[in-house]
């Protein structure tokens, strides 16, 4: 609002005030509020401009209103404008000047209300895109809050899963492990077997004695070599799944061979 | 990666690796056995108080030691003529002798072991030369040396000669001197090592005098003090023991009457048995080789006789192909047979192991480790006996 501005306003709050007053007081012929209605309209109106001068404006507005209720006079709209607008809300004054334009074109402040129109139409225009960029923006921002919550759940949900995940493969490889343990222990007692069969069979005189040793021995042998190798395996799983679930991000990739000597074995993995 | 790979490859295979050379499988070793080892100088096959030494290096491979109680009784005679005999060998004379210790020029030689123990071992020495009198002629052999872990040595020779063109003796004479053709496949020992000559029905006769033989034996045992060697002859004919110096030569000689050597072929086949209780024992095992007692095996369908070749029953009769074939996966086998002998059976079905298991109409119970198994393919296998087989005896031979 420009210092012209305000003292255009300030002169058309007294010709609105005047004719105000000159309105209620005048009561035309073909209005319709009764007297009573009037008389009290007045009181409202005289208020509203204590309020006014004041700078109360919004129980200006309140007042205003209430004495346009009672009276339909349009230049109180004007005054409701000239509220609005003393109170910096330029969208609600410039609907209530184009208001009173529609009441009343000719009326004795028609020419200020076009002036206010003038000037608040493009603040208002304004306003209303700084808005609309404003709703657009917390749209976006409230859009992007989302997003960056969801992502931040995903990642959340992931976390979770991959540790569980780990926290499984842990507990697989501490079971292979041990199941690897078992197995050279079970391994080892079938070689101790198998040495103390061999030296049986170093003493044996008798063939069918040595014979049935002889099978003993490679059942016994057979076992150490088989617990050894399952051991050996499930060791090596078990220490490379321990080795991707402690985050090395290792894919294990196993490869065995076992030839009929009995005794080559590869394991490995890649990234 | 691939350090990983080979630190994990270390790791996990060296278990097996230890796991398998810690728990190789003993070969079946009872303290009767015949057994086969190499060494540096040679090759050994040794039994029960015996052993038996083929020689290494590019000359024959004919055996240059027989040990007895740890004594080499086979005799050497550097010094002997060049066809004179010493060691064991082949007699080419007037060319030089086929023996670990002559100067023969050989076109091939070579000692391949066949049967490996506990129950046979077998050893094939084959060997070719060339006569320096005429280039053409390239007599060649194999001497096949079959041995059992009580000391009895069965010897095959066979060689030919199959060139045409005859040869006079006196321009192949290594020594220069007129002679005859003879071939012989022959043993030496040691003469001052025995005291006595044997034959049936005569005792204690004497070592021959140098220049001596005592021929066409088929059975003979020198007596020493602590033990006895003889020797049996399925072909007595031209069988001699005789002595040359300090040596007894115990062989089959073969004369060439026409005095002149062409396209011929000899076969011999002896016994060596070493005894540690008396000639009489001794010379019964000895004709058991001579003339072999009928052995019965049940369910054969091939015919069973002891080969002359290896002195198995069963054995190869020349074909190469040996084994009495049975029709059952049981055999019994009966005798009389009057010592130790061996059958090769050949079962119809693949087996892992057999045993024996003798039953007498006395109740006799055979003691201690008295026949040793050996397979030679999945379904043959030789089995040793080391008692007699009397007549009111069975012994069941079957899978288990």
């Amino acid at each position: 609002m420009t210092q012209r501005g305000i003292l255009s306003n300030l002169g058309s709050i007294s010709a609105a005030v005047l004719a105000a007053t000159c309105a209620l007081d005048a009561a035309p012929a073909h209005a319709q509020p009764s007297a009573a209605a009037r008389s009290e309209a007045a009181g409202h109106f005289r208020q509203a401009q204590a309020y006014f001068q004041r700078g109360d404006f919004d129980r200006a507005l309140g007042e205003y209103q209430a004495a346009y209720d009672l009276s339909a006079e349009p230049s109180l709209i004007f005054n409701i404008a000239l509220c609005h607008d003393r109170a910096h809300r330029p969208e609600p004054a410039l609907e209530a000047f184009r208001r009173y334009l529609a009441l009343a074109p000719n009326g004795a402040v028609a020419d200020e209300a076009r002036d206010d129109i003038a000037r608040l139409t493009p603040i208002v225009e304004d306003r209303a895109r700084a808005h609309a960029a404003a709703v657009e923006h917390a749209r976006e921002r409230d859009r992007d809050e989302v997003a960056r919550r969801d992502d931040a759940a995903r990642r959340d949900d992931a976390a979770r899963r991959d540790e569980a995940s780990r926290s499984r493969r842990a507990q697989v490889a501490h079971y292979v492990v041990a199941a690897s343990a078992v197995l050279v222990a079970a391994g080892a007692t079938a070689h101790a077997l198998a040495w103390r069969t061999r030296h049986r069979l170093e003493d044996d005189a008798d063939f069918t004695a040595y014979v049935q040793d002889r099978r003993t021995f490679q059942l016994e042998r057979r076992l150490a070599i088989a617990g050894y190798a399952a051991g050996a395996v499930a060791l090596t799983a078990g220490l490379l799944v321990w080795r991707t679930a402690a985050g090395r991000d290792d894919r294990a990739t196993l490869s065995a061979a076992l030839t009929p000597g009995g005794a080559t074995l590869i394991v490995g993995w890649s990234r | 990666m691939s350090y990983r790979l080979t630190v994990l490859a270390g790791v996990t295979a060296t278990p097996l690796l230890l796991s398998t050379s810690c728990l190789s499988l003993p070969s079946y070793q009872p303290d009767i056995a015949v057994m086969y080892k190499e060494d540096d100088s040679g090759s050994t096959v040794s039994g029960s108080g015996f052993s038996l030494h083929f020689a290494g290096g590019p000359g024959p491979r004919f055996p240059d030691a027989l040990h007895v109680d740890g004594v080499d009784i086979l005799g050497h005679a550097p010094a002997a003529t060049c066809f004179g005999e010493s060691e064991a060998g082949i007699g080419l004379e007037p060319s030089p002798r086929i023996s670990p210790d002559s100067d023969v020029d050989l076109a091939r030689s070579d000692l391949r072991i066949t049967l490996r123990g506990p129950a046979v071992v077998q050893a094939e020495v084959t060997w070719a030369t060339r006569l320096s009198c005429n280039a053409d002629h390239e007599p060649q052999g194999t001497a096949t040396f079959t041995v059992f872990p009580d000391g009895r040595i069965v010897r095959h020779d066979s060689f030919v000669d199959d060139a045409s063109e005859q040869l006079s003796p006196i321009a192949c004479a290594c020594d220069g001197r007129l002679a005859w053709f003879t071939i012989s496949s022959y043993w030496s020992f040691t003469r001052s090592t025995f005291s006595s000559l044997n034959v049936p029905n005569q005792e204690g006769l004497l070592v021959p005098d140098d220049g001596m033989e005592a021929s066409n034996l088929p059975v003979a045992c020198l007596a020493s003090g602590n033990y006895q060697l003889s020797s049996g002859w399925r072909d007595q004919k031209s069988s001699t023991i005789h002595r040359v110096g300090d040596l007894l030569a115990v062989g089959r000689y073969g004369l060439f009457k026409s005095n002149t050597l062409y396209n011929f072929r000899w076969a011999s086949s002896a016994a060596l048995l070493v005894d540690r209780s008396d000639c009489k024992t001794g010379l019964i095992r000895a004709g058991e080789y001579a003339a072999p007692s009928p052995l019965t095996v049940t369910s054969a369908t091939t015919p069973v006789a002891q080969s002359e070749l290896d002195g198995i029953y069963g054995g190869d009769a020349g074909s190469g192909a040996p084994g009495i074939e049975l029709s059952d996966m049981r055999t019994e086998l009966r005798g009389p047979v009057k010592s130790s002998f061996a059958v090769w059976l050949r079962f119809p079905r693949a087996s892992e192991a057999v045993r024996a298991t003798l039953t007498s109409d006395a109740g006799d119970r055979a003691a201690g480790v008295w026949y040793l198994p050996q397979q030679t393919d999945e379904r043959s296998w030789i089995l040793w006996f080391r008692d007699p087989l009397l007549a009111n005896q069975t012994i069941l031979v079957e899978p288990f």
